[in-house]
């Protein structure tokens, strides 16, 4: 008999099967895995998810199987993490366009990839670095609620930590 | 932004001040966001703000919103979103740190300026004490002493110096350490910097003088390059074995036998290790670390080699290996590097969780995309570029 495998199921029900090993990149689906096979994986696995359109949760698993033997450091060391610029293919397969970004920060949110969270994050922050609030709105497509008073208030209020 | 907030907050994390400051304006939401995490750990410095500026996009602005001390900031007029406020770290301990304790009594507020006690005591009368002139002394997390002007009622000051975390000692004669101890105090990074001899005997009481089981980092730098006796390694070998916490550790000495010191540390407990012979002094025994370190090659994380005098004045110690962050693209020619990368290379055999290696001059960051692949990136030069070769 072959090896099972985890049968994921995205939310217009296309199947990604892949191995347990991949699978559990997401830390959501290992403790589903976990809690409902305690005596190990015997036969396939389906699990639906129903947050992840196909094309991203094909994307994702990509991620998932390029580093299905990565060792990610622990969380105890937060600020060395933060510290770290993205890593090389991680920027290059995350170069897509700012909906599926999103699309992918949400699902490993939702699927608890902690890694691909992070590297997620960090590509939108580059995204944001050093530039103004007008450029920002452009870039992210977002409407101001803010009158102009409110705007200069907000301004005041910055200028300590702006003036350097 | 169609991210839920919990997201919206770790991209914030990756943010310094500035870039903060632009988000906060661009709507409402993120107004409420930003402001969260702009508030929450402020730094009070006192430093220059060119200086600051220059290092903006350091892991430091990461963690907190720095301000210059003579702002007039929140307890004047009180301010709006001093609730939003965890913590409060002074630079100097100055009048304003008594006045934000007063204000705040919420916040957690600590000074975390290195004093350095290293002045003659000309300026003082002989009965003052050098700790007279830091206000809050109690509150001191990092100190540095010569202790060749420390008289015995500083000592008793400095074992009242409760939340002390970090201490270095410059030490000219050893015959000072004799009345030493602070056993008691909460350190956990000691660096003892020996400009003088350091003899046997003080050795074998370094242990009654300091804590050395608590140590999470040690530094010894012993600057005279005399020949040292067997009984000094069999002490400071025994010496070793009491620092069982130690993660980070840093020699600067030549002429000892690093296999037979090193041989009683735990294995794979060292993190960080840093290792230089002192500038321009000739060598006698052999620099190598693979020997040397072969216990700890599961958990070396950190490596800085020199072994000999590589043109820098850099000697940091641990300090080193965070003054040095990865850049994206490099201005070193990698042919003159592969010698040295072939080095790093062979190290990365033996010790296969090095993240950084810093060697003859070169600072190199490894990054593993998977068990069989590995990337090494020469970054930073140590050695400044001059500029001015033909001063005009």
């Amino acid at each position: 008999m072959s090896t099972p495998k985890v049968i994921i199921i995205s939310s217009d029900d296309e199947k990604f099967p892949v191995e347990q090993k991949v699978a559990e990149k997401s830390i959501l689906i290992k403790n589903m895995i976990n809690d409902l096979n305690p005596d190990g994986l015997e036969e396939d696995f389906e699990i639906p998810t129903p947050n992840v359109r196909s094309n991203v949760l094909s994307k994702v698993l990509e991620w998932c199987e390029h580093h299905k033997n990565t060792v990610f450091a622990d969380d105890e060391d937060e600020d060395v993490k933060k510290s770290l610029p993205v890593e090389e293919w991680d920027k290059n397969f995350l170069k897509v366009d700012q909906e599926m970004l999103y699309e992918i920060i949400l699902a490993a949110n939702y699927l608890n990839i902690k890694p691909l969270l992070e590297s997620g994050c960090k590509m939108v922050a580059e995204m944001i670095k050093g530039k103004s609030p007008e450029e920002l709105r452009r870039t992210f497509n977002i409407v101001s609620d803010f009158s102009p008073e409110e705007e200069a208030a907000i301004r005041r209020e910055n200028e300590w930590a702006e003036d350097r | 932004m169609s991210l839920p907030n919990e997201v919206l907050e770790m991209i914030i994390s990756h943010l310094n001040q500035i870039d903060i400051c632009s988000v906060s304006l661009i709507n409402s939401r993120l107004y409420t966001l930003a402001k969260k995490k702009l508030y929450s750990f402020i730094y009070f410095t006192t430093e220059d703000p060119i200086l600051i500026s220059a290092k903006i996009y350091t892991q430091f602005y990461l963690n907190y919103a720095v301000i210059n001390n003579n702002d007039s900031f929140l307890w004047q007029s009180g301010n709006a979103n001093s609730h939003l406020v965890k913590k409060m770290v002074f630079q100097t301990s100055s009048k304003i740190f008594e006045t934000a304790r007063t204000i705040y009594p919420w916040v957690n507020i600590v000074a975390e300026d290195e004093h350095k006690l290293l002045s003659s005591r000309q300026n003082l009368s002989s009965t003052q004490s050098l700790f007279s002139s830091i206000p809050c002394y109690k509150m001191l997390k990092k100190l540095t002493v010569n202790i060749d002007t420390v008289t015995q009622e500083d000592i008793i000051f400095l074992e009242s110096c409760t939340s002390l975390t970090e201490l270095r000692i410059v030490i000219v004669k050893e015959q000072m350490l004799d009345r030493f101890s602070v056993t008691m105090l909460p350190i956990d990074h000691l660096t003892l910097e020996f400009i003088g001899e350091l003899s046997t005997r003080s050795t074998r009481k370094l242990k009654y003088m300091f804590n050395l089981e608590r140590l999470a980092s040690f530094q010894l730098h012993l600057f005279s390059d005399k020949a040292y006796s067997d009984t000094f390694e069999y002490e400071l070998t025994r010496m070793f074995a009491n620092l069982r916490n130690v993660r980070q550790l840093s020699l600067l000495c030549q002429n000892i036998h690093f296999n037979q010191v090193l041989k009683n540390l735990k294995p794979n407990s060292i993190t960080a290790f840093y290792l230089r012979a002192i500038p321009g002094k000739p060598i006698n025994r052999d620099f190598y670390v693979k020997q040397f370190l072969s216990g700890q090659a599961k958990s070396l994380k950190k490596v800085f080699l020199s072994g000999k005098f590589d043109g820098t004045k850099r000697k940091y110690g641990l300090a080193e290996f965070d003054k040095l962050f990865k850049k994206d693209n490099t201005n070193v020619a990698p042919e003159c590097l592969i010698f040295q990368i072939h080095k790093t290379r062979t190290l990365l055999q033996t010790f296969n969780q090095l993240e950084q290696v810093l060697y003859q001059g070169h600072c190199y960051f490894i990054d593993r995309i998977s068990s069989d692949d590995t990337y090494i990136t020469p970054c930073d030069k140590l050695v400044p570029i001059r500029l001015n070769k033909n001063p005009i």
